[in-house]
């Protein structure tokens, strides 16, 4: 609505910045936060633009929009230093300016880009120790977010070569101790940390280290197929509370997923919204347990809802699967296109957003941005849901 | 058909690309470093099966394109004729604009197979 009002009539930017604000208070979400923002960007007020989006990642961490908004503000802000630290590459290369630049990519949140950085690094310095450590904890992280094998396969094989490059680097055997009991390698991390204690008896985190590693039942399968179990079941194979080192890998601007108690009213009055607005034929929400929580359709051109539903879970849950498998992260969207149209699931903290459209190029764009507005506005905006809502049974026991 | 995946994967962003039957036989393969052929294969045919299914389940049949995108990735599959070209990206590409080169290289395969089938 105030989209419109700014378009259709010139608006001077102080009166625009306070319709902004209202828009913040009367709609609060991610799409208002990111508007004002962007606002405050325009006028050159940027230390107006960080605290807004600064507050609304606290309200709304998991705002793809908010994200995005965050990376370009840093990318501009650290414009400077990505300059410097390219050229420092090409004019004086050494492994600590390719660590240099590998960071400001991390600080960013372009992982991939980091991790090409330390690969070119390592290409021309192979004898790297602090490479080999950056690739480890970019890994890591990634590994910690979205478990997929490869990455814990790379993060320890990178680990061992630096820990044989130098015996003695403390962060290395640490995070090698760390990593190998995150996965339930009980026997190696037994034998890194006694090398640790051993030139440091009064290391108290490698001590609890070392207890948490000897009361795991050992177990004699090859490292590859603990890290596989522990893909699996996505989660660590000991309390990752006493893991400090992988905690600091991992919480570069990650942020947890957290249970959320979503407006069902609200979000079927999006998707009849939608519908109308992109012309699908149906439109569903999903929740996580795969549950229906919203749908909508046409009254002249039916689909089983049911059925849809069913379809938008396999396809989720099929490709989610291979796509660990394959180094390219956890399932976000699937686009379908046949004779019948799109067919479109898009995955919000595993809220399923789906939606059938009939075939024309734009019909398909219409209904991205609606299933992205809903995502953001309804979902990634619900309030956080109380340890009881969210857990009930086991709280009720634990009480 | 090697001629044309190579060609496709000189485009910004593109990782590697595969031309795959719906049961899983590899055809022709140019992918990248660090995506396994065999990986890549059995992937193709679960998500080429799952769709089928998925679309059989709401009265649909047959799909010409399907993207998957994926936190560090996407996953590009377009009907062929004769199989399914199967095409890995990055996350940040523009995937309306890269789709296009991809949709030619289809073109190219569909011309290839029909000049080998009248051969």
């Amino acid at each position: 609505m105030h989209n419109t009002a700014i378009r259709n009539k010139p608006v001077n930017t102080r009166r625009l910045e306070k319709i902004l604000l209202k828009a913040c208070k009367d709609a609060p979400g991610p799409t208002s936060v990111e508007t004002l923002a962007e606002h405050y960007l325009h006028c050159f007020k940027f230390d107006k633009a960080h605290e807004a989006l600064e507050e609304g990642l606290r309200m709304y961490p998991e705002s793809q929009k908010l994200r995005l908004l965050e990376q370009r503000i840093k990318r501009t802000d650290l414009y400077g230093d990505f300059l410097k630290a390219s050229q420092g590459i090409s004019t004086n290369p050494t492994p600590d300016a390719y660590a240099g630049l590998a960071a400001l990519y991390r600080v960013v949140g372009d992982i991939d880009k980091a991790l090409e950085t330390c690969a070119a690094g390592l290409a021309a310095f192979p004898e790297s120790v602090r490479l080999y450590l950056n690739v480890a904890e970019l890994r890591i992280r990634r590994f910690a977010k979205n478990f997929m094998p490869k990455d814990a396969v790379i993060a320890l094989a990178n680990l061992e070569k630096a820990a044989t490059l130098n015996e003695n680097d403390y962060a290395v055997l640490i995070l090698l101790a760390e990593f190998y009991l995150a996965v339930g390698a009980s026997e190696p991390a037994v034998g890194i940390l006694k090398k640790i204690l051993v030139s440091n008896p009064s290391d108290e985190h490698a001590q609890k280290l070392l207890e948490a590693a000897l009361e795991i039942s050992r177990k004699d399968e090859p490292v590859e197929d603990l890290v596989r179990e522990v893909s699996a079941s996505r989660r660590m194979a000991v309390n990752p509370e006493i893991l400090h080192y992988i905690e600091k890998c991992t919480h570069d601007g990650a942020t947890p997923q957290v249970e959320r108690v979503v407006d069902t009213e609200s979000l079927k009055g999006l998707l009849a919204d939608a519908l109308n607005a992109s012309g699908a034929r149906a439109m569903l929400a999903l929740d996580p347990k795969g549950a229906i929580a919203a749908a909508a359709h046409r009254e002249d051109n039916p689909i089983d809802i049911d059925s849809f539903a069913v379809a938008a879970r396999e396809i989720q849950r099929n490709t989610n699967d291979y796509a660990l498998r394959m180094d390219l992260g956890s399932f976000q969207t699937g686009e379908i296109e046949g004779p019948f149209g799109h067919f479109l699931v898009n995955d919000a903290e595993g809220w399923l957003i789906g939606g059938i459209t009939p075939a024309t190029p734009s019909n398909r764009e219409r209904m991205r941005k609606c299933m992205l507005a809903i995502a953001e506005d309804c979902i990634f905006a619900a309030p956080p849901a109380k340890p009881d809502e969210a857990k009930p049974e086991s709280d009720q026991g634990a009480q | 058909m090697h001629n044309t995946l190579r060609n496709l994967n000189q485009v910004v962003g593109i990782k590697g690309s595969m031309l795959v039957t719906r049961d899983g036989m590899v055809i022709a393969s140019e992918l990248g470093k660090g995506l396994e052929e065999e990986a890549v294969a059995a992937l193709a045919t679960s998500v080429i099966r799952t769709t089928h299914d998925a679309l059989k389940q709401i009265g649909e049949e047959g799909f010409s394109l399907f993207i998957l995108t994926a936190s560090f990735g996407r996953l590009v599959l377009l009907e062929a004729q004769i199989a399914y070209l199967l095409v890995v990206t990055e996350r940040t590409i523009n995937i309306d604009a890269t789709i296009l080169e991809m949709q030619s290289a289809v073109r190219q395969i569909r011309k290839k197979a029909r000049i080998t089938v009248k051969d």
